[in-house]
C-alpha cells in the first residue's frame, strides 16, 4: 500500500476527476456542436460510457500491474530516447487541455458571468491562483478537490430541487431524433475531451485503492449524472434550452429559493474554483510529466510559471470569438492529441514492456 | 535515611556551561554567589554557628518561603547540634533533614541555578558542596476562570503562570501514570522552564520524537510567552493558519491529549500549546461535549457560519453590491443602492477603510486599560456608528456588515488572526472581480488549508481525507454512550 506524502486515495482522485467533468458539462456549448435534442444528448452519455470505458483500457492496461510506476518510468526504464520526447508530448497536452478549459470559460464568463470586463485579466488572474494552487502539490489540490466534490454535489442538488417542479415529459422530445450517428458522434467527441483519464498515467502512481473499481464508479456516477441533468434541461427549457449557448447555467439561471432570485451567480461561485482546480491539476501533471521524463532537472516552480504562460497563450488563441474556437474545438486536433496520449502511446509503452519482459524470461 | 533528589535539581540539558567547582569555606562560597549574582540586594545570607561549625544559609529573598527557613531548616539544626556534634553538613542533612526534599551540589553554576528556583542552600566551612532544600514560594498567579475561552457548563479552573501549578491541574484532570511530563529549559537568558506532556499509552512515537527535536533545536534568548515557541513547533510557517494550538483551559488540553497529542507548558505563561492543531479544532470546544448533541449541531454549524461570515461577508457585500446587485431582492437592492450612492468613497475604499478602523479599535480595546478600554468602546461606536453615518461618510449597510463580522470573529477568538487578514483579501477580491474574485480567493484559500499538514497529519481532516468515523464528531456529535464516539487518536490521520 502506498502511504507517505503527496500520496492520494481513489476516492480524492475521482471526487477531483468528477468535478472536473462537471465544470466541463457546464461549459458545455451547445450552438457549436452539431446540435443535438434534448432526449438525444442524456442518450449521448451511454455512448460517453462506452467510448471512456475503451480509452481507458490501454491506460489500465499500461498502468495495471505496476500502479507504483508511472507511465514514463514504464516507457524508459533504461531511459530511453524517447522518453523526452514522449514526457513532453504529455505535457503539452495537458497545457493544451488546461488551454483549451481556460478559453472556454473565458468564453462562459464573457457571455454570462461579466459581460462588460475585460476578461484577459480575469483568466490571467485565475491562472496565477491556479499556478500558487498547482505549486502546493497533488495532495492539496486532492483533498480540496473532494471538498469541492461534495459542495458541488450539494449545489446541484439544490438547484435540482428547485426547478424539478417545472419539468415536464412533454417538453422531451423522441429518443435518437437527431440519429443514432450524431449521438455516437457526439458521444466520441465528449469522450476525447476527457483528459483526466489520460492524467491517470502519472497520478496513478500516487493514488491508493482500487483504481479499477474507482474509475467505474465515477464514470457510472457521472454519466447517470450527465443524463439526469440533460433531460432535466430538456424537460424544463425544452427549445429555450436548445437557443442557449450554456443549457446548463441556463438550468442553474432558472433556479430560485425565497428572496435570492438569482442562484446562478452563487452557483458559478462554485463552478469558478472546480475551474480553478482543474487548470491548477493539468498544470501540475504536465510539470509532473516533465520532471519525471528530465529527471527533476528543472526548478518546479520556473516549470510551474512557464506552463501557466502557455496555458494564457492558448486561451488567447482560441478565445477570439466563440464561432473561431466552436471550428477549432470540432475540428480533429483535440480528438488526434487525445487519442495519441490516452491510447496509442500507453498501448506501445505496455507492447514495450511485455517485449521486454518476455525476453528476460527467455534469457532466465 | 534517604537524600531525595528532584528533578528540579537536575542540570538542564541546555544549560552545559563551564562549571565551577564550590570552595571548601562558607566565606568563600559566599563571595563567590555575591560576585555571580553581583551583589544582588535580594541574595541573603543567615549564619548560624554551631559547634564552632560555621554554617552559611543562602537564599534569594522573595524566590523562598522564609517561614520554611526559620522553622524548618535553622531552628532543627540548632536544636541537633546542641545535642550531638556531627562532622560533615552531608551528615547533618541527612540526621536533621530526613525525609525532606534535598540535593546535594557541588558548582557554582548548579547553585544559581537553584537559588533562582526558589531554594536554600547551606554552606559549611570545610565542605565543597552545598544542601539544597526545595522551598519555592514567590508571588504568582492563582487558578482563575480562563479569560480568554469561557465555558458555560465547564470548569472554572484555567492555567496560571505557574508551570507546577497547571502540571497539577493536568495531574488531577488525567489521574494515570501514563501522563508523562518531561522538563526542558528554554531560552539561554530567560533559562524558561517548558514541559511536554502526553499520555505515553495515546502519543504516536514518531510525534513526539519530532516536537522533543524542535524544542531541543531552539535557539532562543528568551521565551517569555507561547508565542515564542510556535514558530519552531509550527511545520509550516508561510501560511496564515497554524498546525500548533493554543489554550487557557486545562480541560481542554486533558482532551488533547487523550486524542494523542502533545501538550506544552511554559512557565510564566496562562496559554499551554498543543501539536498538532486542525482547522476543525477551531470549531469544537468543550461546551459541545457538555450539552447534548442536537445543540452542539446548532452550535457548530454556528461557529462555521460565523467563519464564513466574518471573512467573506464584506468581501460578498462588495462584490454583490458593485458587480451583481441582480442576487438581491429588488427592494432591498434600491434601499441599499441609495445608501451608498450618498456617501463619497467607492464602496471597496469604504469597506477597507472601516474594518481598518474596526481593528483599531479592537486592539485599542485590548491593550488600553479596563477603564480607558471602556471609553475607546464608546467614543468609537459613537464615532464610527453615529457620526460617520450623520455625516454621510459610511452607508449604513456597510456598517451593519462591519458589526456583523465583528460579532461573528468574536466567536471564534483562536483563529481571530488569519480571519481578519482573509478579511481584507476577500474585499480586495470582491471589489476588483465580483464573485469570480471571491470564488478565486475561496478557492486559494481552500487549497492553502489542505496543503497545511502539520506533523504528516492533514491540517484539513476530517473535511478532507475522511478517516472512518471521524464524521462522528465532525458538525454532528453522537452521544457519549456511543462506543465509536469514545475512542480517537489522532496518529490514525498520519500518513
Amino acid at each position: 500500500m502506498k502511504t507517505g506524502q503527496n500520496t492520494i486515495s481513489s476516492f480524492q482522485l475521482f471526487s477531483m476527476i468528477y468535478i472536473f467533468r462537471m465544470v466541463a458539462t457546464f461549459t458545455y456549448m451547445l450552438r457549436i456542436r452539431a446540435p443535438l435534442e434534448s432526449t438525444d444528448r442524456a442518450i449521448m452519455a451511454i455512448a460517453y460510457f462506452v467510448f471512456s470505458l475503451l480509452f481507458a483500457l490501454p491506460v489500465f492496461l499500461c498502468i495495471g500491474k505496476q500502479p507504483y510506476n508511472s507511465v514514463l518510468t514504464l516507457a524508459g526504464t533504461n531511459r530511453h530516447k524517447w522518453t523526452k520526447p514522449v514526457a513532453m508530448y504529455y505535457a503539452f497536452t495537458f497545457i493544451w487541455a488546461a488551454g483549451v478549459a481556460a478559453a472556454r470559460f473565458s468564453l462562459f464568463s464573457g457571455i454570462v458571468l461579466l459581460q462588460q470586463e475585460n476578461l484577459n485579466i480575469f483568466i490571467f488572474v485565475l491562472l496565477a491562483v491556479s499556478i500558487y494552487c498547482a505549486s502546493k502539490g497533488l495532495e492539496p489540490l486532492a483533498r480540496a478537490g473532494s471538498v469541492m466534490s461534495v459542495l458541488l454535489f450539494v449545489s446541484l442538488i439544490l438547484m435540482t430541487g428547485t426547478v424539478i417542479k417545472d419539468f415536464d415529459t412533454l417538453y422531451l422530445q423522441p429518443p435518437l431524433q437527431s440519429g443514432l450517428s450524431a449521438v455516437i458522434y457526439q458521444g466520441f467527441h465528449s469522450a476525447c475531451r476527457n483528459i483526466e483519464t489520460t492524467s491517470l498515467l502519472f497520478t496513478a502512481s500516487h493514488t491508493k485503492g482500487n483504481l479499477r473499481k474507482g474509475y467505474l464508479i465515477w464514470l457510472v456516477f457521472f454519466c447517470v449524472q450527465l443524463a439526469a441533468l440533460f433531460l432535466l434541461v430538456g424537460g424544463i427549457a425544452a427549445e429555450y434550452g436548445n437557443l442557449q449557448m450554456f443549457p446548463l447555467y441556463t438550468l442553474a439561471a432558472l433556479a430560485k429559493i425565497g428572496i435570492l432570485e438569482r442562484m446562478d451567480d452563487l452557483l458559478t461561485g462554485v463552478w469558478v474554483i472546480c475551474a480553478l482546480l482543474k487548470i491548477a491539476y493539468l498544470l501540475h501533471t504536465s510539470v509532473a510529466a516533465i520532471e519525471e521524463g528530465f529527471q527533476n532537472k528543472y526548478n518546479r516552480n520556473k516549470l510551474l510559471i512557464a506552463g501557466g504562460i502557455l496555458v494564457f497563450a492558448a486561451n488567447l488563441f482560441l478565445s477570439q470569438n466563440i464561432e473561431f474556437f466552436g471550428k477549432f474545438i470540432a475540428s480533429p486536433v483535440n480528438p488526434v492529441l487525445f487519442m495519441i496520449a490516452t491510447v496509442v502511446l500507453p498501448l506501445l509503452i505496455f507492447a514495450k514492456n511485455r517485449t521486454k519482459k518476455t525476453a528476460v524470461r527467455g534469457k532466465t | 535515611m534517604q537524600n531525595k533528589t528532584d528533578n528540579h535539581h537536575k542540570k538542564p540539558e541546555q544549560s552545559q556551561k563551564t562549571s565551577t567547582p564550590l570552595e571548601d569555606t562558607a566565606y568563600k562560597n559566599k563571595i563567590l554567589l555575591m560576585q555571580a549574582f553581583g551583589n544582588s540586594f535580594d541574595l541573603m545570607f543567615r549564619e548560624i554557628e554551631c559547634g564552632g561549625k560555621a554554617i552559611t544559609a543562602a537564599f534569594l529573598d522573595g524566590m523562598c518561603d522564609r517561614l520554611f527557613l526559620t522553622q524548618s531548616l535553622i531552628k532543627p539544626l540548632c536544636e541537633h547540634i546542641t545535642e550531638e556534634k556531627t562532622s560533615s553538613l552531608k551528615q547533618i542533612c541527612s540526621s536533621v533533614f530526613e525525609g525532606m526534599e534535598q540535593a546535594i551540589l557541588h558548582t557554582l553554576e548548579e547553585t544559581t541555578e537553584t537559588l533562582i528556583a526558589g531554594s536554600i542552600v547551606l554552606f559549611a566551612d570545610g565542605e565543597a558542596y552545598c544542601a539544597a532544600f526545595n522551598a519555592p514560594n514567590f508571588s504568582k498567579s492563582n487558578v482563575s476562570d480562563p479569560l480568554s475561552e469561557q465555558q458555560e457548563k465547564g470548569s472554572r479552573e484555567g492555567f496560571c503562570d505557574f508551570f507546577k501549578d497547571n502540571i497539577t491541574l493536568m495531574r488531577r484532570r488525567l489521574r494515570t501514570s501514563q501522563l508523562h511530563i518531561e522538563r526542558m529549559v528554554i531560552g539561554k537568558t530567560s533559562n524558561t522552564y517548558v514541559c511536554v506532556c502526553y499520555l505515553a499509552d495515546r502519543v504516536d512515537n514518531k510525534l513526539l520524537q519530532d516536537v522533543k527535536q524542535r524544542l531541543a533545536k531552539t535557539n532562543l534568548e528568551m521565551v517569555l510567552g507561547a508565542g515564542y515557541l510556535r514558530p519552531f513547533l509550527d511545520t509550516k510557517t508561510k501560511t496564515p493558519f497554524s498546525g500548533v494550538g493554543a489554550t487557557e483551559r486545562p480541560d481542554t488540553l486533558a482532551a488533547m491529549l487523550t486524542e494523542g497529542r502533545i501538550g506544552i507548558i511554559i512557565d510564566g505563561n496562562p496559554f499551554a500549546l498543543f501539536v498538532p492543531q486542525f482547522f476543525i479544532d477551531h470549531f469544537h470546544s468543550l461546551d459541545d461535549y457538555l450539552t447534548r448533541p442536537y445543540y452542539t449541531f446548532l452550535l457548530r454549524l454556528l461557529r462555521l457560519t460565523g467563519f464564513f461570515i466574518s471573512t467573506m461577508l464584506p468581501g460578498l457585500f462588495v462584490a454583490v453590491c458593485v458587480f451583481h446587485p441582480e442576487l438581491l431582492p429588488v427592494n432591498v437592492m434600491f434601499d441599499i443602492a441609495v445608501s451608498i450612492s450618498q456617501t463619497p468613497f467607492p464602496l471597496v475604499f469604504e469597506a477597507i477603510i472601516i474594518h481598518f478602523i474596526y481593528e483599531i479599535v479592537r486592539e485599542a480595546g485590548l491593550r488600553m486599560p479596563k477603564m480607558v478600554g471602556h471609553a475607546v468602546s464608546i467614543v468609537g461606536a459613537l464615532v464610527i456608528g453615529d457620526a460617520a453615518v450623520t455625516a454621510g461618510l459610511i452607508a449604513v449597510p456597510m456598517l451593519i456588515v462591519v458589526a456583523l463580522t465583528a460579532i461573528s470573529s468574536a466567536i471564534l477568538q483562536g483563529i481571530h488572526e488569519p480571519m481578519a487578514l482573509l478579511r481584507f483579501i476577500f474585499i480586495i477580491a470582491g471589489g476588483a472581480m465580483g464573485l469570480f474574485g471571491i470564488a478565486l480567493a475561496a478557492g486559494a484559500l481552500i487549497v492553502t488549508i489542505c496543503s497545511i499538514s502539520p506533523y504528516s497529519m492533514p491540517y484539513s481532516v476530517p473535511f478532507s481525507p475522511t478517516p472512518r468515523n471521524t464524521w462522528q464528531d465532525l458538525i454532528l456529535r453522537k452521544d457519549h454512550t456511543n462506543k465509536k464516539n469514545q475512542q480517537k487518536n489522532i496518529s490514525d490521520y498520519r500518513y
